[in-house]
């Protein structure tokens, strides 16, 4: 009977293509399936937007072209709670039950691949406050052992890169480190590293510059 | 009763009363309909279309038809007196009646968490003990508390199915309710409002403990958070954004 039901043409061709697609999927998604990406990314853009801009309004930074195993770290961190799960970190406690919505490595690989292919957008500035970007290169000197002289970032250092991000994000980032936040998640050594890092900034003025240094980095 | 296998178990002082609510009202209302389903569907068949017969025209005007429908009336309106009454009692007992508290909790609400500030060991909220928890709701099992419910953001409810209790939160106000947990556990916390796209995983937990073991987590928990604030946190500085 079993024999007679799979001798059937139409039901053989679609367990076959069941069987290939199956394979396919496992295949590509490895190494960061774009097609699969761009279609999970449909989530992010609520408030990251749909070319990764960000939106300080939604408490979301940018991230078009950010590299794609500090995204993939960062969805991860953000799934189990290292990251985000603080009383006050309003956008990371959005970012926690969306980046539940990717179910599988594979998935949380596919988003990160995809934001790394997308073009880099300029944010444009948003802080009132005016930094001396020449004394802001000085504080700037700590940030650049991990981060890059050109704020590149350096993926051995687990340092994200910071040229190109928005200042409020830069800024809030820095509060959030300063008043522990974030950072303080068992299983974020880097993010404690950030903590003790910012100490180094010892007040307003230059917690300000240093942004303004960081926003002159890749022009 | 009837619906037991149906809902979930049951951990609040009231939520008998409500699961006997729902009980009364299927039943009430299974009577008349399991009636007019019979009457109705029995009719299409009685009256179908026979050969040689002709339909009768009627415009049920006449007290002879007319009499049916007031009939009907009298035992439905009765089942929905018995039911606003049974539901406003229990209305009442659930979110009109505060009775004395025993101990409290601030929940807050934003998209997409709930942060519990439980009072440290002095038992009181707004001091430096207090233990603030994400998506974690500790308490003690035979322990009248009255919650605050506040939202940061947007509209969302705070909803505890075991406890039978849902309640909105509003942005601006702070709305106080009560509870009183009777058995241990751990259950879902969920949100019952659509409150924006993480509204699906907005879920937390609730930590039904005996008043021994709830003590020594309270001991726990608020020597950490004092420690915590002891401590010399530097605050997020005021930076004006445009
Ligand atoms: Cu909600």
């Amino acid at each position: 009977m079993f024999g007679k039901l799979f001798a059937h043409k139409t039901i053989r061709a679609t367990l076959a293509s069941a069987i290939l697609l199956a394979g396919v999927g496992v295949a590509t998604a490895e190494d960061g399936d774009l097609a699969r990406g761009q279609q999970l990314y449909a989530l992010c853009t609520k408030c990251h937007m749909t070319n990764g801009s960000g939106n300080s309004e939604a408490l979301a930074p940018a991230i078009a072209g950010m590299p794609s195993w500090y995204v993939e770290t960062q969805l991860k961190n953000f799934a189990s709670g290292i990251r985000g799960l603080h009383a006050e970190d309003t956008g990371g406690l959005r970012m926690y039950p969306m980046s539940r919505w990717l179910r599988s490595e594979a998935d949380q690989k596919a988003v990160a691949a995809y934001v790394a292919s997308m073009t880099p957008i300029r944010p444009a500035k948003e802080l009132e406050a005016e930094g001396n970007a020449a004394v802001g290169a000085g504080y700037y000197a700590v940030c650049s052992g991990c981060h890059g002289a050109a704020g590149e970032g350096n993926q051995g250092m687990g340092a994200p890169p910071l040229a190109g991000q928005s200042d409020w994000y830069l800024l809030s980032s820095i509060q959030k480190y300063r008043a522990k936040i974030r950072g303080s998640g068992a299983g974020d050594p880097y993010g404690a590293a950030m903590q003790a890092m910012v100490g180094t900034l010892a007040d307003e003025a230059a917690i300000v510059d240093v942004i303004a240094h960081i926003e002159s980095l890749g022009d | 009763m009837i619906l037991d296998s149906l809902l979930p178990a049951t951990a609040s002082t009231y939520a008998a009363d409500i699961d006997q609510l729902f009980d009364v009202i299927t039943l009430l209302v299974m009577l008349p309909f399991s009636v007019a389903c019979y009457l109705f569907f029995s009719f299409i068949f009685r009256f179908r279309a026979k050969d040689g017969e002709k339909a009768m025209y009627i415009t049920g005007t006449e007290h002879r038809y007319m009499k049916w429908i007031h009939r009907a009336h009298y035992p439905v309106l009765t089942f929905d007196l018995i039911i606003v009454v049974m539901a406003v009692n229990v209305w009442y007992d659930v979110k009109q009646d505060l009775p004395e508290k025993e101990s409290e909790v601030r929940v807050i609400a934003q998209q997409w968490a709930w942060t519990f500030v439980h009072p440290g060991l002095d038992n009181t909220l707004g001091t430096a003990d207090d233990i603030t928890k994400v998506n974690e709701l500790h308490v003690s099992k035979d322990t009248l508390y009255h919650f605050k419910l506040e939202s940061l953001d947007v509209l969302h409810n705070f909803s505890v199915p075991v406890f039978r209790l849902k309640q909105d939160a509003i942005p601006g106000r702070v709305i106080t309710g009560w509870f009183e947990p009777t058995v241990t556990g751990e259950h879902d916390i969920q949100c019952a409002e659509i409150c924006g796209i993480g509204h699906g995983l907005m879920p937390a937990r609730i930590k039904i403990k005996g008043a021994a073991e709830y003590a020594k987590w309270v001991e726990r928990e608020s020597a950490l958070a004092l420690a915590r604030h002891m401590e010399e946190t530097s605050q997020p500085l005021e930076i004006a954004q445009r």
